[in-house]
């Protein structure tokens, strides 16, 4: 059975000018033990679904759909049953680890906290902490645990956070670009702890990201989100050499490659769209090298082809023009 | 005497400052000195940091550098010094021939630098005055260095929009009405008013989204193109420093570790500390590893 | 299913009305509400002859304390002048008394502020300890000191509280200053070459604006007070000249005697304007808050 279960979730947040659409009908399972990239650029809705996992958004936001954690429905819990869920089941990791954490509390009273509230004692609790602060990399934990987070670098305090998440054991583990604050040594680190931790406990995990390279690294399946719409949702695997989408691949080919400096880079005219700017038919018609006018006034469906999904009406008539890399080099021409 | 092979020239560059810090924080450094009762939480201890050591380069005419560093590695306070936003504590800075003094200068000389070297920053959502248009934040730098008619005026903000991929429509509106793309545009037009050698670009792109650092990446190797400017490119990312400089040094805490070529230093890197930078970038086939580096940073 | 993310009691209009709600600042019923009060209050006070049909300082002994008629729309005060015409030429000095004192602070407030942001050092250390010294002297005192020196009326007090709100001002818009002085627009600014004042004239001053709007809106109320708190004393304007706080004091004795309507009208229109304005300053400075760059 899957872990998490996205079902057709759409929402709307509140603004001056009325309710405007963020996210529209994205459907998406997590596997036991899956990770999943949730990745597009800014506005794609991707930070906004992760939230609504854990039913994070914002004050008179309204939802549609349902999203279902191991059979219960999330969006309709009741608030002992939702606490239960975020102590227990679910743990997030945010992309600033300082905002994410009480400046006035030591590291060691933060981590014990919410096992000491499930019910371990505080001698059980310090050794369960200790363990994972060391299997996230951290050395001299004794110290550590009674400093104070404005005592440790970013790096460290991301993987404090980590540690916190992994130390309720958690079935799903929902990362909201842990690591874009980080310089990329560090990154690489953290993120090395991160996956193998993960896998050895068998965690779920959504990663939400902009980097797509990353999350291919480290995710089973990468999810592609534009202005609010889940347009690909293919393995990590080859995702370099055939994307199901147009956007998919052009956003894999319009990031320059430390190997080589292209001529020009492939660019995607226009800039990415937010979720309510979106009309009729596909919402990157506007944008795309392939759209005809059947994209520009029908919006195309998450629809199944080989391993992935993919809303495109083109995706099988495209078959070989979505390699990134070929597009580069036609485009270094 | 006039060097016309360098635009831009930086030699010994040094800047220490003070801090103060609680002698237990973690800042605290083996140098500090005891007081008589040793060293207590709450004592006020000065210590001098580097925050960078001994920098020197050369730009030429129309070429482009790039310093690539992490966090700490003083990348940024390099730029600030050739700009004047800081004063080094030691070294000299020659731009187009002429010294850059240590001392803060009045308004007229730095009106004359502001022709030489101009910066576009890294956030584009505070580096324009939110409450001018664009055309009057372009027409604020043309009035301030060219003597012009209106309409000679006008034509120039029209021309330097389209230069940089923005138009008419874009003229009276605030920032607030534009994307950060188009922000950053706006600022590299803005930049590019006051008709400089140099152009510093302080991470210009790094808070762009993919394909709109796409787009700025090849804007900016276009007005290299078109009118032979410099630039001093800071960024963090090697993959972008590939695509848009010749040029490359390689800054640690403050200290170039590595120059050269790009392509040189980037397929066959000497130093441990640039191989380390360059495994850590996710590219196809790549997979996260630990760096050699035991304590967690 | 739709659900939303927190139970929605608060229905409607209510809501709008109790939240602080994105929509245009003139939309805002509290907004409107206010500042059309305080338009209408200074309309009362700028026409104040037209409005008022009888002379505020013609006594009639014999027809004193009397409660509200057709005659006297508010009714007579102790001396039989009419109420309702002391009420509205009130509204001048008790108007114009703190719109001097905010509008003499905030200026030299701002210019403290922003010649401190900019040049920091011993310059801004120099401002802000003696503003500290200031910020420390009750402002009632100064007002009483200064009276003690100048005599009363309304000029002493004015001085000695516009010196009084200086400082606190000072610091608001020095605080906010200081942020945007920090800000890359700036910096462009002094990389592109401009002049020092220039960077503060055209950019700083118009970027602090909006917070000192709300601050000298919400400080109108403060000084209002203090100005009516020293009238009431018989420090500041002097009988029989109408002024609220004044009455609020010369109307005193006549509640032991039963007839509170002195007092109390003119305490109602003090309350009745601070409230207003405070208000205002504070939808003013939520909207602020929300205002997104």
């Amino acid at each position: 059975m899957n872990v998490l279960s996205i079902n057709q979730l759409s929402m709307d947040l509140p603004t001056a000018s009325g309710p405007r659409r963020v996210i529209h009908e994205v459907t998406l399972d997590v596997g036991e033990g899956e990770a999943v990239g949730l990745v597009g650029e800014s506005g794609a809705g991707k930070s906004m679904t992760a939230r609504a996992v854990i039913r994070l958004v914002p004050r008179g936001a309204r939802t549609q759909g349902d999203i279902t954690f191991n059979g219960t429905s999330v969006l309709s819990m009741g608030s002992a049953t939702l606490r239960a869920y975020r102590r227990r089941d679910v743990a997030m990791i945010f992309q600033d680890p300082r905002a994410a954490i009480n400046p006035v509390r030591r590291i060691g009273d933060f981590l014990v906290e919410s096992l000491i509230d499930r019910g371990d004692s505080e001698a059980s609790a310090l050794m369960v902490v200790t363990e994972i602060l060391e299997s996230v990399g951290i050395t001299d934990v004794t110290r550590r645990l009674r400093q104070y987070p404005h005592e440790l670098s970013g790096g460290l305090l991301q993987r404090v956070m980590i540690a916190a998440a992994l130390a309720i054991e958690p079935k799903l583990l929902l990362a909201d670009e842990p690591t874009t604050a980080l310089d990329v040594t560090t990154q690489s680190d953290v993120m090395v702890n991160l996956d193998t931790q993960r896998r050895v406990r068998g965690l779920a995990m959504i990663f939400v990201t902009h980097d797509l390279e990353l999350a291919s690294a480290v995710c089973d399946r990468i999810a592609v989100m534009y202005a609010g719409f889940l347009v690909e949702d293919s393995p990590a695997e080859g995702l370099h050499r055939q994307a199901l989408h147009p956007y998919t691949a052009a956003l894999l080919a319009s990031r320059p490659s430390v190997n080589a400096r292209e001529r020009r880079l492939v660019a995607i005219p226009g800039r990415p769209l937010s979720a309510f700017e979106v009309e009729e038919g596909c919402a990157f018609a506007s944008r795309c090298p392939f759209a005809q006018e059947r994209c520009r006034v029908e919006r195309p469906l998450l629809r199944t082809v080989g391993r992935g999904r993919v809303a495109c009406h083109r995706t099988e008539e495209l078959q070989g023009q979505l390699d990134a890399n070929k597009m580069r080099e036609d485009a270094r021409g | 005497m006039v060097d016309v092979d360098t635009v831009l020239e930086v030699s010994g560059l040094t800047m220490e400052f003070a801090i103060r810090g609680d002698a237990r924080s973690k800042d605290s450094g083996d140098r500090v000195k005891s007081g008589l009762l040793g060293r207590r939480r709450g004592d006020v201890v000065t210590r001098s940091v580097t925050a960078v050591k001994d920098v020197s380069f050369t730009v030429a005419p129309g070429q482009s550098l790039a310093i690539v560093g992490e966090s700490g590695s003083g990348k940024t306070t390099v730029a600030r010094m050739i700009v004047g936003l800081e004063t080094p504590t030691q070294g000299r800075i020659i731009v187009a021939g002429s010294e850059r003094s240590g001392r803060r200068v009045g308004s007229r000389e730095r009106k004359r630098r502001a022709r030489e070297v101009q910066i576009v920053f890294q956030d584009p959502y505070s580096s324009l005055d939110p409450r001018m248009t664009i055309a009057a934040c372009i027409a604020e730098v043309l009035k301030l260095h060219f003597d012009q008619t209106d309409e000679v005026r006008a034509a120039r903000i029209e021309q330097l929009l389209e230069q940089v991929g923005l138009d008419k429509r874009h003229e009276n509106v605030l920032p607030k009405a534009l994307s950060g793309g188009q922000r950053q545009r706006v600022a590299i037009a803005r930049a590019l008013a006051s008709e400089p050698r140099v152009l510093i670009c302080d991470e210009a792109v790094a808070s762009l989204d993919v394909s709109i650092q796409a787009q700025v990446l090849n804007l900016l190797s276009d007005i290299r193109e078109q009118t032979g400017v410099s630039y001093l490119f800071i960024s963090h990312d090697l993959a972008v420093v590939r695509q848009v400089s010749d040029e490359v040094i390689v800054m640690r805490n403050g200290e170039i570790v590595e120059k050269g070529r790009t392509e040189d230093v980037l397929r066959s890197p000497t130093t441990l500390y640039t191989k380390r930078l360059l495994a850590a970038i996710p590219r196809e086939g790549w997979h996260p590893t630990a760096s050699s580096q035991d304590e967690a940073r | 299913m739709t659900t939303t993310s927190a139970p929605d009691k608060i229905k409607g209009t209510t809501r709008r009305l109790l939240s602080r709600s994105p929509t245009s600042v003139w939309r805002d019923p509290v907004v409107i509400v206010s500042s059309s009060f305080i338009f209408l209050l200074v309309c009362v006070a700028i026409f104040a002859p037209l409005i008022a049909r009888q002379n505020p300082n013609t006594a009639n002994i014999l027809a004193g304390n009397q409660s509200p008629s057709s005659a006297h729309w508010l009714g007579t005060d102790s001396f039989g002048e009419d109420l309702f015409s002391r009420l509205v030429y009130g509204a001048r000095l008790s108007l114009l008394g703190p719109a001097m004192i905010i509008v003499i602070a905030t200026s030299f407030g701002t210019v403290l502020a922003i010649a401190a942001a900019w040049f920091g050092g011993v310059f801004d250390q120099v401002v802000s300890r003696v503003a500290d010294i200031l910020f420390a002297f009750p402002g009632l005192i100064l007002a009483m000191l200064s009276v003690a020196m100048f005599g009363p009326g309304l000029i002493a007090p004015v001085i000695a509280l516009s010196i009084s709100y200086t400082p606190y001002l000072m610091r608001v818009i020095r605080a906010e200053a200081i942020r945007q002085r920090n800000l890359p627009y700036i910096a462009a600014c002094y990389v592109e070459g401009l002049p020092a004042r220039t960077i503060c004239r055209r950019h700083l001053l118009p970027n602090v604006g909006p917070l000192l709007l709300v601050q000298a809106t919400l400080s109108f109320g403060y000084a209002l007070v203090d100005l009516a708190a020293i009238s009431y004393l018989g420090l500041g304007v002097q009988s029989p000249t109408p002024e609220w706080g004044l009455m609020v004091s010369t109307g005193q004795s006549s509640i032991l005697a039963g007839y509170p309507q002195e007092s109390l009208f003119a305490g109602a229109m003090i309350v009745l304007t601070v409230v207003a304005f405070n208000l205002l300053g504070d939808r003013l400075a939520s909207r602020r808050g929300m205002d997104r760059v």
